[in-house]
């Protein structure tokens, strides 16, 4: 934890001020010599998005490479980083209350309080133990604090049963967040999950609501026979995004099927857009 | 024409959707305890926020010339939070006893997870000991599992199929409650869930028996008018005065009217007073007051 800190602060240092560095240090510093850790966390944690500002850190700052997978900083704001900093250093300083520093700080925290925290919680749970809280934030109707638990953050596909996981990616349809930035969709999507998200199409369909095009990477893998049908149409449809998830998924999982090839070779003939174009030869090609 | 909604969040909702309502023609309604939008924490806010349901929100309406009543219940999303759900799992019998609760409610799925089911199912059964109805919310997400799984957990714990009403239906999901006894609940939305012309097409293609429509309007994008705009679209598309006081009146409170607590006869419109104070406040604000 204390390599995640360092390089935390580094990636804060690169893009905040030298004002903005100096209140970090000594409000590190502050924490190193409170009497009433939690409160001053607390106080802290609100206090540094206004001092340590929204610059958005590097876009090559390096991924933080965490017991679950990689953790990508490059859209985190430099306050919300400083937030993470702030209890990671907390925890380091009284490692024997990892559990109640943790817990009082999401659930005292605002939305944008918990959104930092729920996006860093890779960076200070290397088990399963704040799933509570994970699944607790997924509860929200708040749309930054979902996306911080959805997307790019490699807790979920570690930590949630199979039950957990279809239920993120569902809410993620349900929301409009983007399903292709939940890490690890490829190798946790199952049969049930594409079972809910037939389901879920059809519900639209039904109330004559579009569809989020991003559901073929979720409905492809374990398609149903009509599962099969309305993805191989999605290949056409007048909808770029739509043809273009479809493409995306057909490459990603090669369903075995000499309907989609040939659907596919048909395709490639009219698709005009040059990134369909390369998932369908791709496809072929492989 | 008069109309009764029989599910609509009016804590979420200002004076000025009090006036339109009864302007156009609502006399009664139900609002069912639920999410707040964020979660709670402490057993307490519970307690507050039932004491606001049957005291407060119930005087408001009032002065508007609206009868309120409720249900009280433990929603889905807070049945996750489970030493929170235990605490107020105890405080729900002594609510339901209490004049104007009219069902235990709105109970149901969210994300379909265990804990959840565990306080579904020891709701239903305070509803079923205590001769209530059940108002139960059908899930945003996975639907149509939500919907056989609910129907399959009011028969395993056996309330009877007529005091329970599964709401937020749709053109998936109602062909399975047809199959039961429950009583079947729409909600009408400008954005999400039915739609006027939606629920037109249903009540035509199914018919009016058992089948309530409601608005279901709280603090995101909805519309307090979206059961008279139903029945202006079932006049539009041909239904009689009758049918739609059927569906639209007498309907809801005959399916609350198993709570013992409500009936045709008691929706009237309330005779506005706004001289009157509850604990001391007024819901005037230097206005003068209405009195009938």
């Amino acid at each position: 934890m204390s390599d995640y800190f360092s390089t935390l602060l580094g990636a804060i240092d690169q893009v905040a001020t030298s004002e903005q560095q100096q209140w970090l240090k000594e409000t590190l510093a502050n924490l190193e010599d409170s009497q009433d850790l939690d409160s001053d966390l607390l106080l802290f944690i609100t206090r540094a998005r206004r001092f340590v500002g929204h610059s958005l850190l590097d876009s090559n700052a390096d991924a933080i490479s965490t017991a679950v997978g990689d953790l990508q900083l490059q859209s985190w704001e430099a306050g919300n980083a400083a937030r993470v900093a702030l209890l990671l250093k907390a925890l380091l300083l009284q490692p024997a209350r990892q559990e109640a520093i943790v817990t009082n700080a999401y659930r005292m925290g605002d939305e944008s309080e918990k959104t930092a925290l729920i996006a860093g919680i890779a960076l200070y749970a290397d088990d399963d133990r704040y799933k509570g809280l994970a699944l607790d934030s997924g509860r929200t109707n708040s749309l930054i604090l979902f996306q911080a638990l959805a997307t790019n953050n490699p807790y979920p596909p570690a930590y949630y049963s199979e039950a957990e996981f279809n239920q993120l990616v569902l809410k993620s349809l349900f929301m409009g967040v983007n399903t292709e930035h939940i890490l690890g969709l490829t190798n946790r999507v199952n049969k049930e999950l594409s079972r809910m998200c037939e389901d879920y199409y059809d519900e639209r369909v039904a109330a004559q609501r579009s569809v989020p095009a991003d559901i073929w990477l979720s409905i492809t893998p374990y398609a149903s026979e009509h599962g099969f049908e309305i993805m191989t149409k999605a290949l056409s449809d007048e909808d770029r995004e739509h043809r273009y998830y479809a493409a995306m998924a057909a490459n990603r999982y090669r369903p075995q099927s000499a309907d989609l090839n040939s659907t596919i070779k048909s395709r490639l003939d009219q698709e005009n857009d040059e990134h369909i174009n390369k998932l369908l030869s791709s496809f072929l090609n492989n | 024409m008069k109309y009764f909604d029989s599910h609509i969040h009016m804590l979420a909702r200002t004076t000025d959707d009090y006036e339109n309502m009864a302007a156009a023609g609502i006399v009664g309604l139900v609002e069912p305890a639920f999410w707040l939008g964020q979660p709670r924490t402490q057993p307490g806010t519970f307690v507050d926020y039932f004491d606001s349901l049957v005291g407060w929100e119930r005087f408001r309406a009032s002065q508007f010339g609206i009868k309120h009543y409720c249900t009280i219940g433990l929603n889905p999303k807070e049945s996750n939070d489970i030493p929170l759900a235990e605490a107020v799992m105890k405080l729900i019998p002594r609510y339901c006893e209490k004049d104007g609760v009219v069902a235990v409610g709105e109970i149901g799925y969210d994300d379909i997870s265990d804990s959840e089911e565990r306080f579904f199912a020891e709701q239903l059964q305070i509803a079923k000991d205590m001769n209530l109805p059940a108002l139960v919310h059908t899930p945003h997400r996975d639907k149509k599992r939500g919907t056989e799984r609910t129907i399959a957990l009011v028969r395993e714990v056996g309330i009877p199929e007529e005091l329970v009403l599964i709401d937020h239906l749709n053109e998936v999901t109602l062909p399975l409650v047809l199959e039961t006894n429950c009583w079947r609940g729409h909600s009408v939305y400008p954005s999400t869930k039915m739609s006027e012309e939606r629920m037109v097409a249903l009540l035509k293609q199914y018919g009016l028996e058992k089948m309530v429509v409601n608005s279901a309007a709280d603090w995101g994008k909805s519309d307090p008018l979206k059961v008279p705009k139903t029945g202006h679209a079932m006049k539009a598309a041909g239904f009689s005065d009758d049918d739609i006081e059927k569906v639209l009146f007498y309907n809801p409170i005959n399916y609350y009217a198993q709570s013992g607590k409500i009936s045709v006869e008691e929706v009237a419109p309330v005779k506005i007073d706004q001289t009157q104070l509850f604990e001391e406040n007024s819901v005037l604000r230097g206005q003068e007051p209405v009195v009938d």
